[in-house]
């Protein structure tokens, strides 16, 4: 992760990005005006108020003091205030809106695109990368775009606000501070890059701790038994303490920063007293430049770098923000390369809202016409000119080793694969002439390790047909052999199965996802390896399950255990992507072939598992 | 309660460990307080010198002095301003110290429980790593170790310089005028209670945030590592509502904090200016009453007083709020640091070990479990025999390998290596003479090379070569592109159980050891690979050998075959003898006998297979 960041880190700013993800992301114009505009409000005030300050000095505290203004001056000043909480309250209320409308947004709208992707996405796309870009990267920006605007707007403003005013009220104290801005800003600007990248280098080294740390508790048995106690110590020791000094290093550069500027801020401040003075001396009556006007320019001088840091500090963020902004982009505009034509999605409706009135009854009958595949990124076909007939309602078993291209023809089937070149067609029409959504309708499907949500064991069965009542979920179960240790469970069907299901053993998660197939009422059913990660003990229930669900449905059985598929109706063995040989498990045998060893091989070790564990 | 306890009981035993550099922090954190608050005093001075009110101002005579060497007021402001310049030089530079310093405490802390951490979690025993969540281990020695040195280094100082600034600031007001320091401190409970009672607030709401966010994650996990299941049953549109429901939940929790942040900072900026007019109020009576004894000059500088002070009031409240937080970070790295190190309990002998071993009448029970595992378990082995333990999951065969190499111990009886009690035997000794191969061996993310000659990293190259040839890996490597130098899991250099298997055997063949125990650790390979590294090692070692299987094909050829049955030995002998008894061992042997007829027999016979 650390390293992607790296990789899309811009150097200059680009308003192009930043016009897309503002178009992509702000809805919520009012909020974002609203935030603005309290912004304003705010500003002007902080302007403000010294100007009251700087009266109350002249006038009341004068060698000639005059109270006939007091009451005014209090209701003057307790408005300001009042307008202050009031624009404070305002401006934080809009820019929180303005933060979660962005990441609710970016969310929604990555979370959106990510349903439409195919599969050649995920594959080359770890989850973690995805993660990242939904939590940081979404509230780096989410940030910027809220308190990061809000920030820089309310510096900026205060910064030209100090300089407009003390234009009018003096002209050369306004020179000597225009003339600082500059230099505060390059010198803010240059140490915030240097410190992060110090942070950088920290941060970098924290990660190897941390992995340093997941290897040691993960290798703890290993180390043990090969007495590396100390090594491992040795080792980690140099890593903790080169991280201590970079982190010190750090350190320093970031101590050096706020004193600096600070004491620069009151070389300002010294200017600003001598040369003001000056002018008090000068005008002893008071008439054009009273210690009043003085105290303003203090008070804005001491006041003047805090705006000034700020914008350096948001225009830095703004370039880290820019690399999370172009990885948001990335992530909500990757088009998918499996899409349905514009006039399948006319007649028959996108992914997210389904046209069913148009949607042609399936047989499930399955041909593979000259159909070559390769995976994306890659030089080998997978599978060329490949040909398949499967009838409807057929059990057909894909037998080979890894890689012979068996859990290929099935993604394909599927559509999570388009092929290169040829076509398949469903009921005798390519199946890219009806909608992605119209044949997943009608698809089950049923993986080696079990997908399961973390919800109820009921609303897990119902993620195959969502309008299930309770009764059919039952039924479903029931089909599934699964009802009997689902009324085992604590809570029966209303069991929260935890994260990932893993308050279930493997094959109660099987046969829940075997139910969740069975309620889908599929005319196509997909087992990819259903059965391999079962342990003996619930062999036997599922391998009855598989029989009563794959009754009258076309299915595609993808198999490492062979035991599973005697009874299909046709077995494909695959080698390199070529059918090797092709029968059933009996004229198989029976030719003595690839099949024959195969399976002589499984049966033997099969078996002598199985009776070592019944003796 | 009792968890508040233990987490101050570390942190006060933190604070006792690192109390110097504590109190060094605090100190110059408080000077550096203290030295702000004559800041206001310079702009005073230089005021009532422009002003000529002739008030006092508390600066050292010493330094009036050196302004008045100016001669003319304006000479004197001239001084005076850069006077104050260099004062913020020598306050900069302190507090660069302060700040380099400050950090390397908190660094030397962090460096310290790190370290300590590692290595006691790595003592811990064998027992407990098995059922240890990785993850939360992971984030207490991340951080939590954060939370308690930003404690120590920083909020513990920033805590108790509030005091100072505050004590200084009253000081320095108190000397411009009595009456309008007693005002202008009407802010500080203010601040105080709001800011304590808000970040108390946000400290709860935070806690339903997360959880709130930590679901919409397991969302997009679940998503993401369902995809196949998500498209096959076209439940695109549910999965976006799910996570849409989930969404506005964590949007709408956000957005009521902020609601309440709003109030909360709305009403800080508006007591502030409040307490600025309230000075201001009665600074005009008083001059009103009493005209001429509230000069410009003092206002200022109480103003500026104020100002400093009322952040670090406000932020005091947040510290607070925060103690919680640290105590249960505290508490979290107590409960690690109270586990006992399995070498606390250990034996002192380092005997010679040859490699005869003697099980006399062990008894051995898991910690939580209620009934024995091995029951008055006897067996005898000679230095040098290979002998293979055979039986079913679970009826402790693999247990004989955790005890032996002392990473369990056992409850009663008796075992005896080289006629020496195992637990009067130092357990880094039993472990250096003992080589166990587990079954799921870890391989370290370094090059095979370096996985090989882990436990010794100065060993000839000849030598790995040598080993890993022993253990049928030497093909396997060479066969890699980067050969020896391929990093452990590595992209796309991902090894297979069987070779990850073979390499930890070769690692544990780099060290001469008396005694070699497979733990399952062939159980990966084929037969063929199997056969060839037991004959293979048979060949060149003299060690004894234990090995631990359920496949009888690699336990034909041992000297001694040992059968457990219900935590005992039920039968002893070679292959020869036992095939002929009666008895688990022949069934199993008649069993592969009869599986290659029974083969035969299905595929004349039926289909059925089952």
């Amino acid at each position: 992760m650390m390293e992607d960041q790296e990789l899309y880190s811009a150097e200059h700013f680009d308003l192009e990005t930043w016009k897309r993800i503002l178009k992509i992301i702000v809805k919520d114009k009012k909020s974002l005006v609203l935030m603005l505009l309290a912004v304003i409000v705010m500003t002007c005030i902080d302007i403000g108020y010294p100007l009251l300050n700087k009266y109350a000095l002249e006038t009341f505290f004068s060698e000639t003091p005059n109270f006939d203004s007091v009451p005014f001056f209090i209701i003057l000043y307790s408005l300001i205030a009042l307008s202050m909480g009031v624009s404070v309250w305002a401006f934080i209320r809009a820019a929180a809106k303005v933060e979660e409308r962005t990441t609710f947004e970016i969310r929604m709208q990555a979370f959106k695109n990510l349903q439409q992707l195919s599969f050649s996405y995920f594959d080359n796309t770890p989850t973690g990368w995805v993660m990242a870009r939904m939590t940081s990267d979404a509230r780096r920006l989410a940030n910027i775009i809220s308190w990061g605007l809000v920030d820089f707007l309310w510096g900026f403003l205060l910064m030209i606000g100090i300089l407009i005013i003390s234009f009018f009220i003096n002209w050369r104290l306004a020179l000597i501070m225009t003339a600082l801005l500059p230099i505060f800003i390059v010198i803010a600007i240059l140490y915030r890059k240097k410190i992060l990248k110090e942070h950088r280098e920290v941060r970098k080294i924290n990660s190897h701790i941390t992995a340093s740390y997941n290897e040691s508790f993960m290798a703890a048995n290993t180390t043990k038994t090969l007495v590396l106690e100390d090594d491992n110590a040795q080792e980690f020791n140099d890593l903790a303490e080169k991280y201590k000094r970079r982190a010190i290093r750090a350190a320093f550069f970031s101590s050096l920063f706020w004193p600096t500027i600070l004491f620069l801020g009151y070389i300002g401040v010294a200017i600003v007293t001598y040369v003001g003075g000056k002018m008090v001396l000068n005008d002893p009556l008071g008439i054009l430049f009273t210690t009043g006007t003085l105290y303003l320019f203090v008070d804005y001088a001491i006041k003047f770098f805090d705006p000034v840091m700020i914008v350096a500090r948001v225009l830095t963020d703004l370039q880290q923000a820019q690399a999370s902004a172009e990885r948001v982009i990335s992530l909500i505009e990757t088009p998918s390369d499996i899409v349905d034509t514009p006039e399948v999605v006319e007649k028959y409706g996108t992914l997210f809202e389904h046209k069913k009135e148009n949607w042609e009854p399936i047989e499930g009958a399955i041909t593979f016409d000259n159909v070559s595949f390769r995976y994306k990124n890659t030089d080998n076909n997978v599978l060329t000119n490949f040909n398949l007939e499967i009838k409807a309602g057929q059990m057909v078993a894909f037998v080979g080793e890894t890689g012979s291209g068996k859990s290929t023809i099935v993604n394909l089937i599927s559509r999570f694969y388009e092929p290169t070149e040829g076509r398949i067609l469903i009921d005798g029409k390519d199946y890219r002439e009806r909608s992605i959504s119209w044949l997943h309708a009608n698809l089950g499907y049923v993986l080696q390790t079990p997908q399961l949500f973390s919800t109820t064991i009921k609303e897990n069965i119902r993620y195959g047909k969502l309008d299930a009542t309770d009764e059919e979920v039952i039924a479903a179960a029931k089909l599934a052999n699964a009802h009997n240790f689902i009324l085992e469970q604590e809570n029966g069907y209303d069991t929260y199965i935890g994260e990932g299901g893993n308050k279930l053993s493997t094959g109660q998660k099987q046969l829940i996802s075997f139910a969740r197939a069975v309620i889908a009422n599929p005319r196509i059913l997909v087992l990819d390896e259903a059965t391999s990660s079962i342990d003996t003990e619930n062999e036997k229930t599922i391998l009855e399950a598989m029989q009563t669900v794959l009754k009258g449905r076309t299915s595609l059985v993808v198999a490492h255990r062979l035991s599973t598929i005697v009874n299909a109706d046709k077995i494909v063995v695959l080698r390199n992507g070529v059918v090797v040989e092709e029968g059933t498990h009996r004229e198989l045998l029976n030719a003595k072939g690839y099949y024959f060893e195969l399976y002589r091989n499984q049966f033997m070790q099969e078996l002598e598992q199985k009776l070592i564990q019944d003796i | 309660m009792e968890q508040k306890k233990t987490g101050y009981r570390f942190l006060g035993k933190m604070i006792k460990r690192y109390w110097l550099m504590i109190v060094i922090i605090i100190a110059m954190s408080s000077f550096d307080s203290f030295t702000y608050t004559y800041v206001p005093l310079f702009i005073k001075y230089i005021f009532s010198v422009l002003t000529n009110d002739g008030s006092f101002v508390n600066l050292p005579e010493w330094l009036k002095s050196l302004f008045a060497l100016g001669g003319t007021p304006l000479m004197i402001v001239l001084f005076a301003g850069f006077g104050l310049a260099i004062y913020q030089l020598l306050r900069a530079i302190f507090k660069i110290v302060m700040g380099v310093y400050r950090n390397y405490v908190s660094e030397q802390v962090s460096v310290d429980l790190r370290k300590e951490l590692y290595n006691h979690i790595q003592n811990l025993s064998y027992a407990y790593h098995n059922n240890v969540d990785r993850g939360d281990l992971i984030q207490r020695c991340t951080s939590d170790i954060d939370v308690v040195r930003n404690f120590l280094s920083r909020q513990m100082a920033e805590m108790l310089s509030v005091f100072a600034i505050l004590g200084a600031s009253v000081y320095q007001m108190y000397r411009i005028n009595p009456m309008l320091t007693w005002v202008s401190l009407i802010i500080v409970p203010v601040a105080f209670t709001s800011s304590l009672w808000y970040f108390l607030y946000v400290q709860k709401k935070f806690a339903q945030i997360e959880e709130s966010e930590a679901k919409l994650m397991t969302i997009i996990q679940e998503n993401l590592a369902a995809v196949r299941v998500v498209k096959a049953f076209a439940n695109e549109k549910h999965e976006i509502e799910k996570f849409l429901e989930q969404s506005i939940d964590y949007s709408e929790r956000n957005l009521a904090l902020n609601s309440t942040a709003s109030f909360f900072w709305a009403f800080g900026d508006f007591s502030t200016i409040m307490q600025y007019l309230l000075t201001i109020t009665v600074a005009i009576v008083i001059m009103k009453n009493n005209p001429g004894t509230v000069h410009s000059s003092d206002i200022i500088a109480i103003l500026m007083l104020v100002g400093s002070y009322i952040w670090p009031v406000r932020g005091l409240g947040r510290i607070i709020g925060d103690v919680g937080k640290t105590s249960v970070a505290a508490y979290r790295l107590q409960e690690v640091f109270d586990i006992k190190d399995e070498f606390v309990d250990d034996g002192k002998l380092l005997p010679e070990i040859k490699g005869n071993i003697e099980f006399k009448n062990v008894w051995f029970k898991f910690e939580d479990a209620e009934e024995y595992l091995l029951r008055d378990f006897n067996v005898k082995i000679n230095a040098g025999e290979t002998v293979a333990i055979i039986g079913k999951t679970g009826s402790g065969k693999s247990t004989l390998a955790k005890i032996l190499t002392r990473l369990h111990d056992y409850q009663k009886g008796s075992v005896l290596i080289d006629g020496v009690e195992l637990k009067e035997i130092n357990k880094k000794h039993v472990r250096r003479n003992i080589g166990l191969i587990l079954q799921d061996p870890f391989l370290f993310s370094k090059t095979i090379y370096e996985n090989i000659a882990i436990t010794n990293k100065n060993v000839e190259r000849g030598r790995v070569e040598q080993v890993a040839q022993l253990a049928s890996m030497d093909h396997d490597i060479k066969g890699f592109e980067k050969g020896y130098e391929t990093v452990v899991g590595e992209r796309g250099a991902t090894l297979s159980g069987g070779q990850k298997q073979r390499i930890a055997i070769a690692r544990m063949l780099l060290d001469e050891k008396p005694i070699l125990i497979f733990d399952d650790s062939l159980s990966a390979l084929d037969s063929e690979t199997d056969l060839m590294i037991r004959t293979a090692l048979k060949r060149h070692k003299t060690a004894t050998m234990l090995i631990i299987t359920h496949k009888i094909t690699s336990a034909k050829q041992a000297d001694k075959i040992v059968v457990i049955e219900n935590g005992a030995v039920s039968q002893i002998g070679t292959h020869e003898e036992l095939a002929k008894v009666d008895g688990l061992y022949k069934k199993l042997w008649d069993i592969q006998g009869e599986l290659e007829a029974e083969f035969l027999k299905v595929v004349q016979g039926g289909g059925d297979a089952s």
